[in-house]
């Protein structure tokens, strides 16, 4: 067992300052855009959240960095490796790959291939323009597997 | 008597090679994490938005998550037959975690009797100032100040007019 920043497939906050928005929080990676992400503060990032009716995409959040020995293809999904979305809405809710919101991460078809050492960042957006967040906020999965 | 040493030599090079082994391959990775994202009115968000501390603050409210600006605020609104310029109305403040180049576009305008160039967004206290096509940036923490220059010269009836300010910041 490793936490998220030394495992085989390495899941850290990126480097950059959108990486605030990120943080490890017993060793997994978190995505918090909140007043209680302990990165919050200070000469950091001060709202306490995204604007409610607004368009927010948050390029380099979250760097993945394959330091396994094989090549390996990546994307994001829901549990099931399906679009994540909000309330239902595919487009609402959309992880993209670097700094291109239209250059999505969600879903097989739209993976990337790390070699060993190589890494990918991933931003976020999130349109509240169409869709009100109620309840929790969904989860995002991280999908690995060796290419062929 | 075979010497001890060149055993113990093989089995270190086997556990070596059986550590490398174990360490460097995988097949599938399915990592489900957490996601938390706190939604906020403009009053709180990464691009803060509210009414502006001076006089003319009045004209701008957080009411239903949004700054709403209304210039008739219970008087009679804005002189027809006139230019208006009313300034330091709301602030946007940039609390977020970079550097972010801010317009306000009022991009719906279509009335005849006030057109895009009729009303015209500024920022600080000079009406020059533009903020509509000319971007001001705004580092982590900054704030500036947003006005109006309404020009109601043509318009001579009493008139109510909704325009929709559209607020883009881009890192």
């Amino acid at each position: 067992m490793a936490g998220d920043e030394s495992a085989l497939l390495a899941l850290t906050p990126a480097t950059g300052a959108n990486g605030q928005y990120a943080y490890l929080n017993s060793g997994q990676l978190e995505i918090d855009i909140s007043s209680n992400n302990p990165n919050a503060g200070g000469s950091n990032f001060t709202g306490a959240g995204v604007n409610d009716d607004a368009l927010t995409s948050i390029n380099d959040v979250f760097i993945i960095e394959n330091q396994g020995t094989q090549d390996v293809d990546v994307y994001l999904g829901d549990g099931s490796g399906n679009a994540i979305g909000l309330n239902g809405n595919d487009t609402a809710l959309q992880y993209y790959w670097g700094s291109t919101t239209t250059n999505s991460s969600e879903t097989s078809s739209n993976s990337v291939t790390l070699s060993p050492g190589q890494s990918v960042t991933v931003g976020f957006q999130i349109d509240l323009r169409v869709e009100s967040v109620s309840g929790s906020f969904p989860d995002f999965t991280v999908f690995a597997e060796a290419s062929n | 008597m075979r010497p001890k040493g060149k055993l113990f030599a093989l089995l270190a090079v086997f556990a070596a090679i059986g550590l490398v082994t174990a360490s460097g391959a995988f097949t599938t990775v399915d990592a489900d994490r957490t996601a938390t994202v706190d939604v906020n009115g403009d009053a709180a968000a990464l691009l803060q938005m509210n009414a502006s501390n001076a006089a003319n603050g009045a004209y701008a409210s957080s009411g239903n998550n949004q700054v709403t600006i209304d210039f008739n605020n219970g008087n009679s609104g804005l002189n027809p037959n006139a230019v208006t310029t009313i300034s330091l109305v709301f602030n946007i403040t940039n609390q977020g975690t970079q550097p972010v180049d801010v317009t306000v576009d009022d991009s719906n305008i279509s009335d005849t009797d006030l057109t895009d160039s009729e009303f015209k967004i500024f920022h600080g206290t000079a009406p020059g100032d533009d903020i509509e096509t000319s971007s001001e940036t705004l580092d982590s923490g900054e704030q500036i100040s947003i006005g109006f220059k309404i020009d109601l010269t043509d318009v001579t009836s009493s008139t109510e007019f909704d325009i929709n300010l559209d607020v883009f910041a881009e890192a």
